[in-house]
């Protein structure tokens, strides 16, 4: 079964005098359960392709299959239903809420799909541990260090045990030992069932995935499939 | 879901404290003028209310058809009452109300009180005045009977029972209690705490022929206060209709014979306290309630709480660029955007709640002031409660609604990046806004600027008579001969100047109708008059144009001499002052006599009305005041000599003095109210309005921190960066300038229009109040540029 469905992806950004072609006429599959990295230059469309990915961004052309649904003309209110429900994200500057406690933060996805409070606990609890941090639950994001930061964000990203993880450059503002633990999380994760898709520059980390999709001007040069 | 909000909402007000404190201040000051005005209000509009039948009361007031004006009196003839009362059977009950001050005592107890009124015993049967013992439906049947309030008892008999007491009036009648009751409300149009059967005064002039005759069979002699209750589903208007037609007709021979009829005006008690403002209106009755000063309090509260609603949406919108990554991240995570907006709204719901809590200080706080400057007794009622809970969600929406359907469009991807951009209309929107609220404080600064000029005008303004250093003892229910006893005395004493025998006063002069000479038989005319003795125009120094001063030398003075003033020599058309010398002028009712002089005009009542023609004449009957001019050194010591030799002059009635002064400036107390209100009301909205360009320009600044850091690095001064960062900011409020200018020129314009003295509206006023305002806005945003300005470039471009 396929997580993730696209043909003829067209993706085009236009200011007052010029058009750019930030997608041009993407293709591929990503099956349940695969990892994939996607790879490329700067400016290739790498970060416009994820988003585009995690419904977080329309499209221009094309058909978008997510869980073999079309989900190319969903309004903004069904795409927010699909992602709290399927999509956990993790970004390159963390992105956690200043104003939160670790607790609070990862808690917050789980508010929004309606889950009772205890549950709540128990469910953040979890990942907590799993995740290494739960001895430092009741701080504020900027008393942890960036590694410890990032770890919080992938808490955040599964705790609603989501089919698919979208990772853009997760390990992008980490030194490599916090980046390494971060990639074992991920790769953990995705041996629990976890489809993840991560773009990324560096290809230490892509030897931790199944695919690698190289990308350059908007197209697909490579999909190399390792074993 | 809820719970997260409100902690979000509340680490956000710690941390952001500038901001919230601007904004919870604001507020709360907004709320604090409204609540105090909506207790105000609420006041206002409680008058009369406590009676239980108020729908179905009316006052009887009567239109004086004279040949050439109407004159509108709120009381009426005692026959008009009767005779309507006799014909209409839509009319259940009548009550008349006449007052006295002749004084009340028991046991040696005097005091003077205020008012003592006279009534018919259907009091009880119209208004609702609780009777804690006596019989309501005989207590005010038999002549000298009286009824107390409980603070009067108190007054007279202390813990003594009071009822069956007889007390003495006038020192030499008897009056029997035979009634007590609660205290009169606070919020009813008349006040008096002693009522006597009205009957009481029919037999004290029982001995009078004329009087029956004269005074209650008079249709003109209008000088009772009648209130009537209508039947069930009798509309007011209705009946004054058909009144109207009847008097009409009971009129017609008066109406051929001396040219003047009544008719009357059915007037709602409710209406009595905001909407009257009729000649001979009840002592105490005509302070205070106008309903335009409701309206322009009422709207200049709500303005305020605008003003401080503006500060929340600017900042916040200006300070969602600092939220954006929150946003975009909990859209990410898969927050709808109802939700966003529902979260939004909350916060400004708990802000105003907050404000609402810190209100409730203020209020308390404001409350004894607004009472002691109004002359108010406002107290907080429950009912705020309700206006909390509303202003609450008034403002949590007024004020939350814009930010939040601003923030919660954002995209994710773009507020992730912290890459908002405020679109244009957004941009003109909060500059709208900075605009409005500078236009509102603009429009207060110059109509308080506007008001004080006009007060000032007023106070300054040369009346035609000297109201300097004068002061005047009341002999109201004092003998006729002890007052020119104490006349003598206080002649003697080196320290006054001047003394005279009258019955002048500033607040209300009595009118006589007249014939002058060369109008025909039956144009009859109203005149305002007043008698003096010979002294009077001298020491007051009023000017005489022609003719000469009351002379002890002309013992024809007493009896046949009038002076009027040159208003009177116009409207009854003898050219000249010269020329209106010994012209005839007859009363209506009998004095006849000769003009020996004429004054030039001079204010005489409040200079909202036009010099109108004036007769002067010497009658000592009518005396009820001691007029003295006073040296001006050491007061105190002369008010006390003066005190003795009233003490001195053999009557026991209390001491009781006015300063002209204070008398001419209490008939602007509404004027002054509103300046005191307003006066508050421009400070309290310049403060609010500041405080949001302060906390504008502290978050604008903050943005372009780095930009005045390149400016400074590339060799910028200091004073050019304060320039660059105030410009945009004083170009607002150079707008609110324009704006507000002609709509302030408008509303002083229209307000001036009740003085028939007036300023003039000059230019230098708005001048004024503009540079005013820019230099108070400039000083706001100036002391924010300053610090920026004089960082240090090197740090700010650090900042990233
Ligand atoms: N909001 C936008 N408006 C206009 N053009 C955009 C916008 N966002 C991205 N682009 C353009 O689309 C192209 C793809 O951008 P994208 O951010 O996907 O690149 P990227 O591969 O993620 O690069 P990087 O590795 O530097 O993050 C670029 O040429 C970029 O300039
Ligand atoms: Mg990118």
């Amino acid at each position: 079964m396929s997580v993730i469905n696209i043909t003829d992806l067209e993706k085009i950004y236009r200011t007052e005098e010029v058009e750019t072609v930030a997608l041009n006429k993407i293709s591929f599959e990503i099956k349940e359960g695969e990892f994939v990295a996607i790879m490329g230059p700067s400016g290739c469309g790498k970060s416009t392709l994820l988003n585009i990915l995690g419904l977080l961004d329309d499209l221009d052309g094309g058909s978008f299959k997510f869980n073999d649904i079309e989900v190319s003309d969903f309004n903004e209110r069904k795409r927010a239903d699909m992602r709290k429900h399927n999509i956990g994200f993790v970004f390159q500057s963390f992105n956690l809420i200043d104003e939160l406690t670790v607790f609070e933060n990862v808690e917050l996805p789980l508010i929004y799909t309606g889950i009772a409070t205890a549950e709540r606990k128990k469910m953040v609890d979890k990942v907590l541990d799993k995740i290494q941090i739960a001895h430092r639950r009741n701080h504020y994001p900027q008393q942890l260090s960036g590694g410890q930061q990032q770890r919080v964000a992938v808490a955040r990203a599964v705790v609603n045990k989501p089919k698919l993880i979208l990772a853009d450059e997760p390990t992008g503002n980490l030194d490599s030992r916090n980046g390494n633990d971060v990639m074992q999380l991920l790769t953990d994760l995705n041996e629990q069932g976890t489809t993840i898709i991560m773009v990324t520059r560096s290809e230490h980390d892509s030897r931790y995935t199944h695919r690698v999709i190289n990308m350059l001007d908007g197209q697909i040069v490579t999909q190399n499939i390792k074993v | 879901m809820f719970k997260n909000y409100i902690k979000i909402a509340w680490r956000n007000l710690w941390k952001n404290k500038l901001f919230s404190f601007i904004n919870i201040f604001g507020l709360a000051i907004g709320i604090s003028c409204c609540i105090l005005i909506f207790l105000y209000v609420q006041n206002e509009l409680s008058y009369d209310t406590f009676n239980e039948k108020a729908d179905r009361i009316y006052r009887i007031t009567s239109k004086i058809h004279q040949p050439k004006k109407i004159v509108w009196f709120a009381p009426t003839s005692p026959i008009t009452g009767e005779r309507l009362r006799q014909n209409f059977p839509e009319i259940k009950k009548i009550v008349r109300f006449n007052f006295t001050k002749r004084p009340i005592s028991y046991n040696n107890k005097k005091f003077s009180e205020a008012t003592v009124l006279y009534s018919d015993s259907t009091l009880f049967d119209v208004f609702t005045l609780p009777m804690v013992s006596g019989n309501p439906a005989k207590a005010l049947i038999a002549p000298y009977s009286i009824v107390l309030t409980e603070t009067a008892v108190k007054r007279y008999f202390g813990d003594e029972p009071a009822m069956g007491k007889l007390m003495k009036f006038s020192d030499t009648l008897n009056l029997l209690v035979t009634g007590i009751i609660k205290d009169i409300p606070k919020n009813s149009h008349f006040k008096c705490d002693c009522i006597i059967s009205r009957n009481t005064m029919a037999d004290i002039n029982k001995g009078n022929s004329d009087w029956l005759e004269e005074r209650e069979k008079n249709w003109f002699n209008c000088d009772s206060y009648s209130y009537i209750l209508l039947a069930d589903h009798v509309e007011g208007k209705t009946l004054e209709a058909k009144a109207n037609k009847f008097l009409d007709k009971e009129m017609t021979e008066t109406k051929k014979a001396i040219g003047m009829w009544i008719n009357v005006d059915l007037q709602p008690i409710k209406d009595i306290h905001l909407r009257s403002h009729l000649d001979q209106e009840i002592k105490g009755a005509e302070q205070g309630g106008d309903i335009t000063y409701v309206y322009i309090f009422s709207a200049t509260a709500i303005l305020i709480l605008l003003i401080a609603c503006c500060n929340f949406i600017n900042l916040s919108t200006a300070r969602s660029l600092n939220r954006s990554k929150e946003i975009g991240l909990r859209k990410v995570i898969g927050a709808m955007r109802s939700q966003l907006i529902f979260q939004f709204l909350g916060e400004s719901v708990v802000f105003s709640l907050i404000a609402c809590i810190l209100s409730l200080i203020f209020v308390l706080l404001a409350i004894p002031f607004f009472n002691l400057f109004i002359g108010t007794t406002l107290t907080l009622t429950l009912n705020v409660f309700w206006i909390y809970l509303s202003l609450i969600c008034c403002i949590g929406f007024l004020a939350g609604l814009y930010p939040a359907l601003l923030m919660s469009s954002f995209s994710p991807i773009q507020s992730l990046k912290g890459k908002i951009n405020h679109g244009l209309a957004d941009i003109f929107f909060r500059k709208g806004l900075v605009v409005f609220q500078f236009s509102i404080a603009i429009i207060l600064i110059i109509g308080t600027t506007l008001i004080l000029n006009q007060l000032d005008f007023i106070q300054n303004k040369k009346l035609g008579i000297n109201k300097e250093q004068v002061v005047g003892i009341e002999l109201k229910g004092v003998d006729q001969r002890k007052g020119e006893i104490l006349l003598k005395e206080l002649s003697k004493n080196p320290k006054i100047t001047g003394a005279t025998l009258n019955n002048f006063n500033f607040k209300g002069i009595g009118y006589i109708t007249l014939l002058p000479e060369g109008a025909a038989e039956n144009e009859l005319t109203a005149c305002s008059v007043f008698s003096v003795d010979e002294n009077f125009l001298n020491i007051m120094q009023i000017e005489l144009v022609s003719g000469r001063d009351f002379s002890k030398n002309f013992p024809t003075d007493v009896n046949e001499a009038f002076i009027v003033n040159e208003a009177a020599v116009k409207a009854y058309g003898w050219k000249t002052p010269k020329d209106a010398l010994g012209k005839k002028i007859e009363w209506a009712f009998g004095k006849k006599g000769k003009v020996i002089g004429v004054v030039k005009d001079f204010n005489y009542a409040s200079l909202h009305n036009r010099i109108e023609p004036l007769l002067i004449h010497i009658y000592p009957s009518w005396y009820n005041t001691v007029t003295l001019r006073l040296k001006t050194d050491n007061l105190t010591t002369t008010m006390k000599e003066i005190e003795t030799a009233w003490k001195n002059s053999g009557t026991e009635n209390p001491f009781k003095y006015a300063f002209l002064e204070d008398d001419f400036n209490s008939l602007y107390k509404s004027e002054q109210n509103m300046r005191a209100v307003l006066g508050a009301f421009t400070f309290l909205s310049v403060l609010v309005a500041c405080l949001g360009l302060f906390g504008l320009a502290a978050f604008t600044i903050k943005q372009r921190f780095k930009e005045i850091g390149i400016r400074k690095v590339l060799g910028a001064s200091v004073s050019g960066v304060v320039g660059l960062l105030s410009k945009d900011f004083l170009k607002l409020v150079f707008v609110s300038i324009i704006i507000s200018s002609p709509i302030a020129w408008y509303a002083a314009h229209k307000w001036l229009q009740d003085f028939a003295y007036k300023v003039d509206i000059s230019w230098w006023i708005f001048l004024v109040s503009g540079a005013m305002a820019l230099l108070i806005a400039f000083t706001t945003v100036c002391f924010q540029a300053l610090r920026a300005a004089s960082a240090n470039p090197v740090k700010s471009l650090r900042t990233e």
